[in-house]
């Protein structure tokens, strides 16, 4: 459950990020991220579920979590690219810890849509959008 | 020394001894079935870890061929060659992890005609060989990620090894990135028909 919590804590910073970010982005860019919060949001449900299947208690939502000061659209998803990526990392580490294969599968699933998040984040800020064959959240 | 007597000391002695000898049975038990439990595990992982790799043999064999086959923008070929420069990765990471286990890779296949079965087993049904334009190669190898990405949805439930698990998330994520960068190619930039699901592979039951 306290690995759970803690990929539950990088889901609400994620939703946060983008809830902040839409109002300032335009066209493809605000789309994009509209979209991505709705799976931000699925992962909470996700998450949230698979602690209360196991009887734990699902760690709540901070007032605020911080964002830096991002100025204009190339800071924004510079941003956007940090926190998909922290999640990444966090979701790297916790997976193995995790004891019942359902558990370790559905929380793949979620890492893995982080992972499509982050590729089209990259191309919109011009880098190569899948950098290497192993993705570690480091890229 | 006072309060000893030498019977007591005997008799501590005998218990000492039954006690310790319990206890050797039952460290010569459980270390002997945590020792099957790990190699059951192994085993196990050995398994999934052949199964891995046939389906990655089986991209990186679609990807080399397409490649070669298809009439592709140069933009869609970069993409391409460097997809299965990432396939060609999983392939020698899963090798590599097979062999640390004391097992071989399974013999990668070596004809259109065998691929195209083993696609068909994994749910991509058309034939390499009719593969010419851009958007049926887009179309194929999108469908050869969903294959990949199922097949590690699979083994991440299965594999008990921590760092087995770890680098299957790694893949796994990897093939996801690729499916949304193809599917992008195929739709024209779309943005949302390239990230559709929350998860990926979509998870039945959640």
């Amino acid at each position: 459950v306290p690995i759970l919590n803690g990929l539950l804590g990088v889901e609400f910073f994620a939703a946060y990020a983008y809830t902040a970010a839409i109002p300032l982005l335009v066209g493809r860019d605000m789309r994009a991220a509209r979209q991505f919060l709705h799976q931000e949001l699925a992962h909470i449900t996700v998450v949230r579920t698979l602690i209360e299947s196991v009887h734990g208690e699902a760690s709540v939502q901070r007032a605020s979590y911080p964002l830096g000061h991002p100025h204009g659209r190339s800071g924004l998803l510079a941003m956007l690219h940090r926190v998909e990526a922290e999640s990444i990392r966090a979701y790297v580490e916790a997976i193995p810890k995790l004891s019942a294969g359902g558990v370790r599968a559905a929380a793949a699933s979620v890492m893995a849509n982080e992972g499509q998040h982050i590729s089209v984040l990259r191309a919109s800020l011009g880098l190569q959008p899948v950098p290497a064959a192993l993705v570690t959240g480091s890229e | 020394m006072s309060g000893w007597a030498p019977h007591d000391t005997r008799r501590g002695f005998i218990r000492g001894l039954l006690a310790g000898s319990a206890a050797l049975t039952a460290t010569a038990v459980a270390p002997g079935q945590a020792v099957a439990a790990v190699r059951g595990g192994a085993a196990r992982d050995s398994e999934v870890l052949v199964t891995l790799a046939a389906v990655e043999q089986v991209a990186a064999f679609s990807y080399r061929y397409v490649i070669g086959a298809a009439r592709l923008s140069p933009t869609t070929a970069s993409t391409l060659r460097r997809f299965l420069t990432h396939e060609l990765v999983h392939v020698q990471t899963l090798a590599a992890a097979l062999s640390r286990l004391g097992h071989a890779p399974p013999a990668a296949p070596k004809s259109a005609v065998v691929v195209d079965h083993r696609l068909a087993a994994l749910g991509v049904t058309e034939p390499l060989g009719h593969v010419h334009l851009e958007r049926q190669a887009l179309s194929l190898l999108i469908g050869v990620e969903t294959a990949e990405e199922n097949a590690y949805h699979r083994a991440i439930g299965e594999l008990s090894s921590p760092a087995l698990v770890r680098l299957a998330a790694e893949s796994v994520t990897c093939d996801a990135q690729h499916w949304t960068a193809l599917s992008e190619l195929a739709h024209d930039g779309d943005v949302l028909g390239a990230v559709p699901h929350a998860l990926a592979p979509v998870v039945q039951g959640l």
